[in-house]
């Protein structure tokens, strides 16, 4: 196991299990009796940086505008920060205009709604890697059968539980109508969220298929002046929700994951502070179950990895990790993929702990029009 | 804030107000129009944006009873999603024979954290 991994271990353990249900609020309520919400999406520019602990990338449905902070060591043991910001610009620019009628009558609608894009950018700390990466990313939903904008179980208990009050009094002052406002709206929270935790608890490992792209630039010695190109990757992941299966349709999600990345500025494993380019394509497989605490999720992954670096004969490597995502809090998550390497020709296989917090927050706000 | 006034023309007869919810949200209304004291509420219309009942209607049966009348809206807003990053959009527009009525559109729009409860009063003045 690598040092750094060594480093890591305690602390990530300890981070892990000590953050106990109900130590933590959520919405003023104990952890324990939220829903699965994994709810920080996996970045497609975090992806092509490599930052994200999972390699095979789980499908999710866009936010209108969503940040995500990342913190980790990569495989190589080196340790990382980045950011992205993620948007759904469809929605973003032309949104107003895009009725919940349109969404689900046109295909094209859900579509440009659908689609993500996202900027990332990630700095290393150790003296191995001090490199700067950004990337750009583009990632496209084509089929998502957990959309809960889709889900008419969830319209019905909208429309169940979102009552309107008596009028409200036009004889009442500004003041007075917006404070009658307010309190009926804190109300009408907690019953709406009460239908989308059961939504989500329906449709969390629907099936669905996304497709995504990102260009990616790297200096190596860490100024962001210095930027160069560091080539891109083009991946797919196609989940299945084992619809219509007893036991496994409420409990399991197969998702299935290729990737191509090429003209990577990579660390060179037998030169440690140096950098070698190479391509690499990917493909693999990814086992997520729901355990019976909703604060938890875990997956089984399988990657097979072939690596066509310059110079250099081309490589053969499998990866196999068992990935856990703890919930700490709303919208921060701590994953921990525990793992191993093999079959390198280079005989540096290596036994790998990898961790991240996902911490996903929005901004939007700042981009509403003064005065709303 | 003072009153809002919306100037109708007599010569166009009923108004129709149309309720647009945006951002791919749920939502529904009900409108109300009252005396011009602000008593005796009638309900105009009410409605939800998924069905396939069109969200425009005539306030009114006649124009020259909207006199001084107050017409209020309210809406709810909710995000079909989870968590942050959600947006609201909504927009109520008036219209006489298909043309805009002048000062009578209204604008909302911002971050949803999960609903949104929106309202308006405009005084009609038939004109």
């Amino acid at each position: 196991m690598k040092k750094t991994a060594r480093v890591c271990l305690p602390v990530v353990l300890l981070l892990f299990w000590a953050a106990q249900p109900g130590a933590a609020q959520s919405e003023g309520k104990p952890i324990a009796t939220a829903q699965v919400d994994l709810s920080v999406p996996e970045s497609p520019a975090f992806t092509v940086l490599g930052l994200t602990p999972e390699t095979v990338i789980r499908p999710a449905s866009p936010r209108e505008f969503a940040t995500a902070i990342l913190n980790g060591v990569d495989r190589n043991g080196n340790f990382h920060s980045g950011v992205a910001l993620d948007s759904a610009p469809y929605l973003l620019l032309a949104g107003n205009q895009v009725t919940i009628r349109a969404y689900r009558e046109s295909l094209a609608t859900r579509l440009l709604s659908r689609t993500k894009v996202s900027i990332a950018t990630a700095q290393g700390a150790s003296e191995a890697d001090k490199s700067t990466r950004l990337a750009a990313g583009v990632h496209l939903t084509f089929w998502d059968k957990g959309d809960a904008r889709m889900d008419s179980a969830l319209t019905k208990c909208f429309d169940e539980v979102l009552q309107f009050g008596p009028p409200i009094s036009p004889t009442l002052t500004d003041k007075e109508r917006e404070l009658e406002m307010a309190k009926r709206q804190e109300v009408l929270k907690v019953k709406a969220q009460a239908c989308r935790e059961k939504s989500r608890k329906a449709n969390w490992n629907r099936s669905s298929w996304v497709v995504g792209a990102a260009p990616s630039w790297i200096s190596l010695p860490g100024n962001i002046r210095k930027l160069k190109w560091d080539g891109g990757a083009l991946w797919s992941s196609l989940a299945y929700g084992f619809e219509r299966v007893p036991k496994l349709e409420q409990s399991a999600q197969l998702i299935l994951h290729a990737r191509y990345r090429n003209n990577e500025q990579a660390p060179d494993m037998l030169a440690k502070g140096t950098f070698i380019r190479q391509n690499s394509t990917l493909a693999g497989g990814r086992l997520r179950v729901s355990p019976s605490n909703p604060d938890y999720a875990f997956s089984l992954e399988g990657v097979l990895v072939h690596t066509s670096p310059a110079n250099r004969k081309a490589d053969n490597s499998y990866r196999i990790s068992l990935d856990l995502e703890r919930k700490l809090t709303q919208d921060l998550w701590l994953a921990v993929s525990v793992g191993g390497e093999s079959g390198r020709k280079d005989g540096n296989n290596q036994a790998f702990v990898l961790t991240s917090f996902k911490w996903g927050f929005s901004r939007q706000a700042e981009l509403v029009a003064p005065g709303q | 804030m003072p009153e809002q006034i919306l100037a109708i023309s007599r010569e166009k007869g009923v108004p129709e107000m149309e309720i647009v919810i945006g951002q791919a949200q749920y939502g529904k209304y009900v409108v109300y129009l009252w005396d011009p004291s602000g008593r005796n509420p009638q309900q105009v219309a009410t409605g939800v944006n998924v069905d396939q009942i069109p969200d425009k209607f005539p306030v009114g049966a006649s124009v020259d009873a909207l006199q001084q009348c107050l017409l209020s809206w309210e809406i709810i807003i909710s995000a079909f999603e989870s968590g942050p990053g959600q947006l609201y959009s909504a927009t109520v527009i008036f219209t006489q024979r298909g043309e805009a009525v002048a000062g009578g559109r209204f604008d909302y729009q911002g971050a949803l954290e999960g609903v949104k409860y929106l309202g308006g009063l405009v005084r009609l003045a038939v004109q």
